[in-house]
C-alpha cells in the first residue's frame, strides 16, 4: 500500500462512500475530453484511419497505438490539468481514506481487478470465443514476426489499458460523475457516468468496422467497461479498473498464443 | 479573354479527369499476375507471393488479406495489426511479400497497385499433416470450463464486496 498526502477527506476506498469531488471545472475537463475523442473517432473512421502498412509490422503496431492512443493520453492530461485542481487525484490516480490519507494500491485492488477481469473474460469466452493469432499475415522474416508480436503484447497489455482507464475512467466518467453528483443524487451519477463512458468507450472500438460490428468486437470494451466502471466508482480511484482491463487483455493474449 | 479561360478549363478539366481515369485504371488484365509459391499451404508456412504488374515500375503495392485474424481483446489498438503490407514495385514490375497463415481456411490475396485495382489469389490453408496430438481421453468443452471459472469469479466477487461492505458498516 502506498499513502500520499491528502487534501479532503472524506472520498471512498472500496467503502461506497462519497462522490468525486476530484474535478473543480468538470465542464472544461469534459470539453478536453470530447475534442480528444473526436480526433480519436476521426482517426478511426473506415477510409480514414492512416495506412501505415509500410516498413516492418512492428513498427506498423507502433505507429497505430500512437495515432490512436497519442490524444486520448493527451486528452486526459490536459483534462485534468484544466479541470483539477490536482491532475493525480482529478484522473483517480489515488483516493482518499477517512482520514484523508492518500491511497495509490490496495492489495484488494488486485484481487477485484483479477476477479472482475475472470468474469470478464469468462463470459466473452462463452458468448464468442477468441480465435486468430498474434503473428502477423505478413512478416518478411521469423524475426519481424517474433518482433510484431512482442510490440503486440506490450500496447495491448499494458499501455492501451493504462491510457484508456486514464481517459475513459479517469477523464471521461470521473468528470461526468462530479458534473451530474450537482444536480442528481451520486448513484444516479455514478451509474449515468459509467453508462456514458462505457457507450463511448464501447464506440470507439465499433467506429473502424463500419456499419458491420461483430459482436467479438462490442462485448469486451462493453464488459470492461462496466467493470472497471464500477471498481473506479466504488473505489474513487482507476488502479482496480486498469488492473481488470491488463488482466482481461491478457488473458486473450494468452488464448491467442497457445 | 473569355475564349482564353474558356480553353484553359477546358484543358484543365482534360488533365484531371484523364490524370483520374490513369490512376484508377486496374492492373488486373493480362500480363498482370499475383502467383503464390503454394496456393495450398499448411499453416505456419511461409508463402511467398508474387506481383507482377508491368506496367506499373517503380511503384507501390499493397497486399492485403481476408480474413485477418481478429481478437476480443479490449484495446482500441488491434493485436495484430498488419492484415496488409506495402512493398515497392522494382524496375522490373515485380513485388514480393510474404504471407503466413496462422489458422485453416480459405484466404483471399488482394493488391492495390498505384492505389488502382491488382490481381488477387486465393489461398487454401490446411492443418499441418500429423500437427495434432491423438485424443487420449474424453472432450471437455471449453464453454463449460469458463461458465464454471465465472461463476467463481462472481462468487469471490459477491463474497469480497460483502465483506468490505461490513467492515465499512463497523467503522
Amino acid at each position: 500500500m502506498t499513502k500520499t498526502p491528502g487534501e479532503n477527506p472524506g472520498s471512498s476506498s472500496f467503502s461506497g462512500s462519497a462522490p468525486s469531488r476530484a474535478y473543480a471545472r468538470p465542464g472544461a475537463a469534459l470539453a478536453i475530453a470530447a475534442a480528444a475523442y473526436a480526433v480519436t473517432i476521426a482517426l478511426s473512421w473506415p477510409g480514414v484511419r492512416p495506412r501505415v502498412s509500410a516498413g516492418p509490422p512492428w513498427a506498423t503496431t507502433l505507429v497505430d497505438a500512437a495515432l490512436l492512443l497519442g490524444p486520448l493520453l493527451a486528452g486526459a492530461l490536459l483534462a485534468a490539468r484544466l479541470g483539477g485542481p490536482a491532475v493525480a487525484r482529478a484522473l483517480g490516480l489515488y483516493s482518499q481514506d477517512i482520514r484523508g490519507e492518500g491511497i495509490r494500491f490496495r492489495p484488494l485492488d488486485l484481487l477485484l481487478g483479477a476477479l472482475v477481469a475472470l468474469v470478464a473474460r469468462a463470459t466473452m469466452e462463452v458468448a464468442s470465443p477468441t480465435t486468430g493469432s498474434l503473428r502477423p499475415a505478413f512478416a518478411d522474416s521469423d524475426a519481424d514476426a517474433t518482433a510484431a508480436v512482442v510490440v503486440s503484447v506490450a500496447v495491448v497489455v499494458v499501455l492501451a489499458p493504462v491510457i484508456e482507464e486514464l481517459f475513459f475512467r479517469g477523464a471521461v466518467q470521473r468528470g461526468l460523475n462530479a458534473l451530474l453528483g450537482r444536480s442528481v443524487t451520486p448513484r444516479v451519477a455514478a451509474v449515468l457516468a459509467i453508462a456514458v463512458s462505457t457507450v463511448a468507450f464501447v464506440m470507439l472500438h465499433a467506429v473502424p468496422y463500419g456499419a458491420q460490428v461483430p459482436l467479438s468486437v462490442v462485448l469486451p470494451p462493453a464488459l470492461i467497461g462496466v467493470g472497471a466502471g464500477v471498481l473506479t466508482a466504488v473505489s474513487g480511484r482507476i488502479t482496480a479498473g486498469v488492473v481488470a482491463h491488463m488482466l482481461f487483455n491478457l488473458a486473450g493474449v494468452v488464448l491467442l498464443i497457445v | 479573354m473569355f475564349k482564353k479561360a474558356f480553353a484553359a478549363a477546358v484543358v484543365a478539366a482534360a488533365l484531371i479527369f484523364t490524370g483520374a481515369s490513369a490512376a484508377n485504371a486496374a492492373y488486373t488484365g493480362s500480363g498482370n499476375s499475383l502467383s503464390p509459391s503454394d496456393s495450398t499451404p499448411a499453416i505456419g508456412e511461409a508463402v511467398t507471393l508474387t506481383l507482377t504488374v508491368p506496367g506499373a515500375a517503380n511503384g507501390t503495392a499493397v497486399f492485403t488479406v481476408s480474413p485477418a485474424s481478429g481478437a476480443g481483446l479490449s484495446s482500441i489498438v488491434p493485436a495484430a495489426a498488419s492484415a496488409s503490407t506495402t512493398k515497392s514495385i522494382n524496375a522490373s514490375g515485380v513485388a514480393t511479400a510474404t504471407f503466413t497463415a496462422t489458422a485453416a481456411g480459405t484466404y483471399t490475396v488482394s493488391t492495390t497497385v498505384n492505389g488502382a485495382t491488382g490481381p488477387s489469389t486465393t489461398l487454401t490453408v490446411s492443418a499441418a499433416a500429423g500437427s495434432s496430438l491423438p485424443s487420449t481421453g474424453g472432450e471437455f468443452p471449453a464453454a463449460a470450463l469458463w461458465i464454471g471459472a465465472g461463476a467463481l469469479g462472481l462468487g469471490a466477487l459477491a463474497v469480497v464486496a460483502a465483506t468490505a461492505r461490513r467492515r465499512a458498516n463497523q467503522r
